[in-house]
């Protein structure tokens, strides 16, 4: 055994296991999270079950069960109690204040599915679990008991929708519109003012538009009270201590029986829920509902900076290895602009408050927008600064990997082309560029993973947590660059740790972030099989 | 090449759209040719310029911190007799003097006397002593004994064009006759708040008359005023010289030509007084006592000109106790003229050559004037703004500074050293920002903040270091390179983890898991080591096994054992928890170490921070071992040497400055980290190494602030020096790295 030892020791064998130890645990982590992340997530997604806890003292709690834990014994702590207790989902927050209620195990007599039982997703106020009474349209009782009552319910869903979308496309687009043509007449007559001209055909036009568009607004209200009071339809709830509740059908945004759910039926409401995720907006401050606005900013954003730093990159990057004469200057520059990736983000995002938003946002405001100060247009945070931000964070990629493309082309080509008589320029523009675009795009994709991630800078230079409108939207110029924006890595922030209700928005966190690491990790991935590509694609040009 | 730009070359025929470039006529091409030189080459510097002139703009934002301020003279003019006290409005157009004969109001802005207003029952007296508070509450000592309290307003109006005039009022109170015998009033102090006002007034030896109006508003709407009026006789040896009301404590102080202070209590109906301080030595009379803004720090002058501010303390119930906390830079003789900022802890002092401004929070003397000429001061005071002085010379002549000390309470000092706060016990380094009420003073140090950001990083290097590099040593050596080509970038793949979802995985399932599972967290390096010694020696033994790790892929094996180690070592940590460590770490913690356990820690935030710079130490560290030069090792093997000898002797040190630039690198990344640190820990600015506390970095701490902070502010301008540190910092530690490694790759070229 001593020998055995000996010689363990001697070759290091341990040593080696150690350091793999160390490797193992790198990845062990890794993929645990990944793990975390995507088991959390699916739950957000997949359909529980409905469960009646009856507990000892004759009382029952209908709900879902979330978690099972240990119950913490803070009084006397010698004595470790092997008791635990679970923690159920019940809903109904309008009724109990809160969604979720620890129940000890020892306090249970029994649980059961019943199958008699509906979730409903309304509009407020979360979830509803527990019964149906009846359905009534008006006055009339259209159907009795739950399972009559939820199939009478899924018929008329569709046309409730309608009428939701309805007065949504009235509220949102029409009454919109409308505002916004008051709002560019306020400020057309008040740079009139500005420019001291306050009567003349110009000030007496826009003066007469103001009651037109009253006129109008008023004919929009009445449509929308007429679709309002054209859904009569009310759900007569129960919960499962007998406690009734009047629900406008109006308020219904689905409802199902998930105990009687088939596999399939569970699969088709799991996908979707991923796509209600992916394509709603958010509702009850962002912790029910979707995060399409987010995802749009998101990418939105990305793609303004991408716009922004892809030429100015390949530009410095040609400049520093085709044109510039490589001596000291241009190492220190190229030490200086590879030390800047390092460059916490956050210094940016300052830098971005201070230079974009104040200084030159400012002066545009000035400028450009005197009628509407002291609310500032861009004087503020918005889209466009914070992706130039992100663009001024993420140019040191691109020029990193531009210029180790450029590194890559052979000199060869470059001596060849010249010696045909092409110019410098025909060269570079010709030869080296279509060689080096692989590394251009790795650089961009880098770029691009590394903007949709990072959040410390956008906390500071735009982002909100809930934006009333998107930055592209039907009115001229369509694209409004100086709007807040949301953004998926905020959100996560923002619903985790701020919201008031972190417990019932948990499950969503975890389906965003899941959501921001997939889209990340496939611009890396897409950025890696680029450079592999690439990197054959030399080495047999090179031949 | 490839075909496609073997195909661009092929001729000018092939049709694309950038034909318009490539003409045929070689002028036209060199001018392109120029062209594109000069607009790549000016585009490059202007970017990379502008790149780099991130630097500057940082700096030109926090740089007016710490600009030194100035004064200008801006006019000077005479009065129509010499001043015994000035006053001004905030808009520095109107000025009052009381003077011998009365109050005047003088135009600044058109250097001259305005206006004298008739003052009732003035009975041809003169004024002899005047107590001026900054809210232009005066009480004026009369030669015939008597006290004459008046309030003076300036209210500006507007016109339709909407320019300001500024117009003074003088509104009276009731006179007191405060000397039967009619000798004249020469030492007063008073104190107004909304209840009413007090006025002390110095009546004979060691004796001071009180009177106090206190105003109650009845039910009708209108305001009752009750008076009364008293003497209260202290048992001081000299004289007394100076007065003032402690509104805090509702006591007045009193200092003595002897150069004492003391204490008299109003509360109580006898009026018991105490000694409370004294100046540095017996004999030098205490010539002025006054309050800083806030009511807490009195600072005292004495007839030889030290000026120094003081804390009232409670030393045990009704003893109170004076404690000196900053010297000013003294005058060369008596102080006697004061006067306060209401909008700062700034103050002025003046003797009669030299008025000085001080600033309380920080202990230290900003600006000194001079007089001119054979004049003397005779009376100062601060602009409502803080951005002015007005002063009166006996010659009779007004003269008006302009002040621009937008940053008073900012230096190099108080950013990085301790401060001696109001209300605390010593000098501390604090960072606060906000407070709840309008008299709170921010309190703006960095240092906590840079220790929390070096608290931070250190912990996340603790933890990532180590891994990353066995990591990195055990995929360049040992590792099958088949199997390396999957491990590598799915290690790198980490790297790309937005922060955001660290922090939020850090705070919501880390934290309570470590809380959980801590005993275990620290047992698991021994078991893990353990177990794989035991797989080592079974290895060994029974060579039935050895098909389970095939030297360069026992990470499958170590992958299983690690996992299982994690498990026995928690399963083991509740119990050693619940056998040794009294049923709870916490409280076990507590009881023996004394340290609180918050649920977000730095623990957490290493592990989680760790998480972010693995992948980065990993990657930089992994390339520099295997680019050491395939002959080294293998002359090493061929020696003799085992591949663990070759490994920790040949390879290691070939390649430690690429380790310890991946190490630089990594430790600037944590370094500016700032979702991870903001969401895992509590953010509370405290001082302390332990690792179960948590802190606040300077990189959350802009996060957290800036949207908080006013543009211009002093607060805003702090964010930037704290985001200047953070850029330096990062830069700094990054070019070593970087140097490093080139300096690295040289060698091995050589090698």
């Amino acid at each position: 055994m001593q020998k055995v030892g000996k010689k363990i020791w001697q070759r290091g064998d341990l040593f080696i296991w150690w350091t793999g130890a160390g490797l193992a645990l790198s990845l062990i982590m890794t993929v645990a999270l990944l793990f975390g992340v995507v088991l959390n997530a699916s739950q957000f997604f997949w359909p529980g079950e409905i469960q009646v806890v009856s507990l000892k003292d004759n009382s029952s709690i209908l709900g879902m069960q979330m978690e099972r834990e240990m119950i913490p014994d803070l009084g006397d702590v010698a004595k470790k109690t092997d008791t635990y207790r679970i923690q159920i989902k019940r809903g109904n927050r309008d009724i109990y204040n809160s969604d979720f209620i620890w129940v000890d195990e020892k306090d249970i007599k029994s649980i059961h599915l019943p199958d008699e039982v509906v979730a409903i997703e309304r509009r407020e106020w979360g979830y509803f679990f527990g019964h149906i009474k009846e359905v009534r349209d008006g006055d009339k009782v259209v159907a009795h008991g739950t399972t009559e009552s939820l199939q009478a319910i899924i018929d008329k869903l569709p046309q409730s929708k309608t009428i939701n979308e309805q007065i949504k496309r009235v509220q949102k687009k029409e009454i919109g519109t409308i505002n916004h043509k008051m709002e560019r007449v306020r400020l057309k007559l008040k740079k009139l003012t500005l420019a001291d001209i306050t009567t003349g055909k110009e000030v007496d036009a826009l003066k007469q538009e103001i009651p037109r568009l009253q006129a109008e607004y008023k004919i929009l209200e009445k449509k929308l009270t007429e679709l309002r009071t054209s859904q009569t339809a009310q759900l007569v709830l129960q919960t499962i201590e007998g406690k009734e509740k009047l629900l406008p059908l109006s308020q219904v945004l689905d409802i199902y029986n998930p105990n009687q759910f088939s596999l399939l039926d569970k699969v088709v409401y799991f996908m979707r829920s991923i796509q209600k995720f992916i394509c709603d907006d958010p509702r009850e401050a962002n912790t029910e509902g979707g995060v399409f606005p987010a995802i749009f900013g998101t990418i939105l954003m990305v793609l303004i900076m991408s716009m922004l730093a892809t030429p100015v990159g390949v530009l410095a990057a040609f400049y520093l290895r085709e044109y510039a004469r490589q001596g000291a200057m241009v190492s220190i520059v190229r030490i200086a602009v590879n030390n800047l990736a390092g460059v916490p983000s956050i210094v940016f995002g300052i830098f971005g408050v201070g230079f974009f938003i104040y200084t030159l946002g400012g002066s545009i405001d000035q400028l450009f927008f005197p009628e509407a100060l002291p609310t500032p247009t861009f004087g503020t945070g918005g889209i466009l600064w914070a992706s130039l931000t992100m663009a001024l964070l993420t140019v040191p990629v691109v020029i990193v990997s531009t210029e180790e493309g450029l590194a890559a082309v052979p000199k060869g080509i470059r001596e060849a082309s010249l010696a045909l008589g092409a110019t410098k320029f025909e060269t570079t523009w010709r030869v080296v560029l279509p060689s080096v675009m692989p590394s251009v795009l790795t650089g961009l994709i880098l770029a691009m993973a590394r903007a949709a991630g990072e959040v410390a800078p956008l906390m500071i230079t735009g982002v909100v947590k809930l934006a009333p409108t998107l930055p592209i939207d039907g009115f001229w110029p369509f694209i409004h660059l100086e709007r807040k924006f949301m953004h998926l890595g905020f959100h996560i922030y923002d619903v985790g740790f701020q919201s008031p209700n972190v417990d019932a928005a948990r499950p969503m966190v975890f389906a965003t972030t899941l959501l921001l690491i997939l889209m990340v990790i496939f611009l890396n991935m897409a950025a890696v099989y680029l450079r592999n590509r690439l990197r054959k694609q030399l080495t047999a040009s090179a031949v | 090449m490839t075909d496609e730009t073997q195909q661009n070359k092929s001729g000018p025929e092939a049709s694309r759209p950038d034909r318009a470039f490539f003409s045929r006529n070689i002028v036209k091409r060199l001018l392109v040719n120029r062209i594109a030189t000069g607009v790549v080459t000016s585009g490059g510097w202007i970017i990379i310029g502008s790149i780099l002139a991130i630097l500057f703009v940082i700096v030109g934002e926090f740089y007016p911190l710490f600009k030194e301020p100035t004064l200008t003279l801006d006019r000077e003019f005479k009065t129509r007799s010499v001043p015994l006290a000035v006053g001004i409005d905030p808009y520095q157009e109107k000025a009052y003097a009381v003077e011998k004969d009365g109050i005047r109001f003088y135009s600044l802005l058109g250097k001259k006397f305005i206006s004298q207003p008739e003052i009732p029952e003035w009975n041809s007296a003169q004024v002899t002593g005047v107590f001026a508070s900054q809210k232009d509450f005066l009480v004026l000592g009369l030669s015939d004994g008597r006290i004459y309290p008046m309030q003076i307003e300036f209210r500006p109006s507007y016109d339709s064009e909407s320019r300001r005039t500024i117009e003074p009022f003088l509104l009276v109170e009731d006179a007191f006759q405060i000397q039967n015998d009619g000798s004249p009033v020469t030492l007063l102090a008073h104190l107004k708040n909304e209840h009413g006002y007090q006025i002390a007034a110095r009546s004979a030896k060691g004796q001071v008359s009180l009177v106090s109006v206190r105003l109650r508003k009845t039910m009708m709407g209108t305001t009752r005023k009750s008076i009364s009026q008293k003497t209260i006789s202290v048992p001081v040896q000299g004289e007394i010289t100076a007065m003032v009301f402690d509104e805090a404590h509702n006591n007045l102080l009193l200092g003595t030509s002897y150069g004492q202070i003391f204490q008299v209590d109003l509360d109580d109906p006898e009026h018991p007084s105490q000694l409370v301080g004294a100046t540095r030595r017996p004999g030098v009379a205490v010539t002025h006592l006054g309050f800083v803004l806030g009511g807490y720090s009195l600072i005292v002058s004495d007839s030889d000109g030290a000026v120094f501010s003081t804390q009232l303390q409670k030393i045990s119930a009704g003893k109170f106790k004076l404690t000196k906390i900053y010297d000013f830079q003294p005058h060369e003789n008596q102080s006697h003229l004061f006067s306060i900022s209401l909008r700062n802890k700034g103050f002025l002092t003046g003797s009669k050559k030299m008025v000085r401004l001080h600033y309380g929070t920080t202990g230290e003397t900003q600006l000194s004037l001079s007089v001119p000429d054979n004049a003397e001061y005779k009376a100062i005071t601060l602009a409502p703004k803080f951005d002015g002085i007005l002063a009166a010379d006996t010659t009779g002549t007004l003269h008006l500074w302009k002040m621009n000390n937008p940053y008073p309470q900012m230096s190099i000092k108080s950013l990085f050293s301790r401060v001696w706060y109001e209300g605390y016990d010593e000098p501390d380094y604090v960072w606060q920002s906000t407070g709840g009420s309008d008299e709170f003073e921010s309190k703006l140090s960095l240092v906590p903040l840079i220790f929390g950001t070096l608290k931070g990083t250190l912990y996340a290097m603790l933890f990532a270091v180590p891994l990353a590099i066995f990591a990195a040593f055990y995929t360049s050596q040992f590792m099958d390179p088949g199997l390396k080509r999957t491990i590598k970038p799915t290690i790198e793949m980490m790297a790309a983890l937005p922060s955001v979802v660290l922090g939020f995985f850090a705070a919501l399932v880390i934290a309570p898991q470590v809380e959980t599972f801590l005993p275990g967290l620290a047992l698991m390096p021994f078991v893990v080591t353990g177990l794989i010694l035991l797989a080592l020696l079974v290895h060994e033994k029974v060579p039935a096994l050895k098909f389970m790790a095939h030297s360069g892929k026992e990470i499958y094996l170590l992958v299983f054992i690690t996992f299982l180690g994690g498990l026995l070592s928690f399963w083991m940590g509740t119990l050693v928890e619940s056998s040794v460590l009294m049923g709870d770490h916490r409280i076990w913690l507590k009881q023996v170490f004394e340290v609180t356990y918050d649920q977000r820690n730095a623990l957490v935030v290493g592990l989680a921070m760790g998480f972010a710079i693995i992948p980065i130490i990993f990657t930089i560290a992994e390339d520099s071992l295997s680019n050491v030069p395939g002959h080294l090792k293998a002359s090493s093997l061929a020696l003799g040497a085992t591949p663990w000898q070759t490994a920790l002797k040949v390879i290691l040190p070939t390649a430690s400055p690429g380790i310890f630039s991946a190490i630089m690198i990594g430790f600037g990344r944590a370094v500016g980290e700032t979702m991870i640190v903001l969401m895992a820990t509590g953010n509370t600015p405290i001082m302390e190494w332990s690792i179960f506390n948590g802190f606040r970095a300077l990189s959350a701490n802009i996060a957290v602030e800036l949207p908080e902070a006013p543009e211009g502010g002093t607060l805003f301008r702090i964010l930037f020096l704290a985001a200047f540190l953070l850029f330096v910092m990062t830069f700094v530690i990054n070019t070593i790295a970087e140097v490093v490694r080139l300096r690295m790759r040289k060698k091995y070229q050589g090698l």
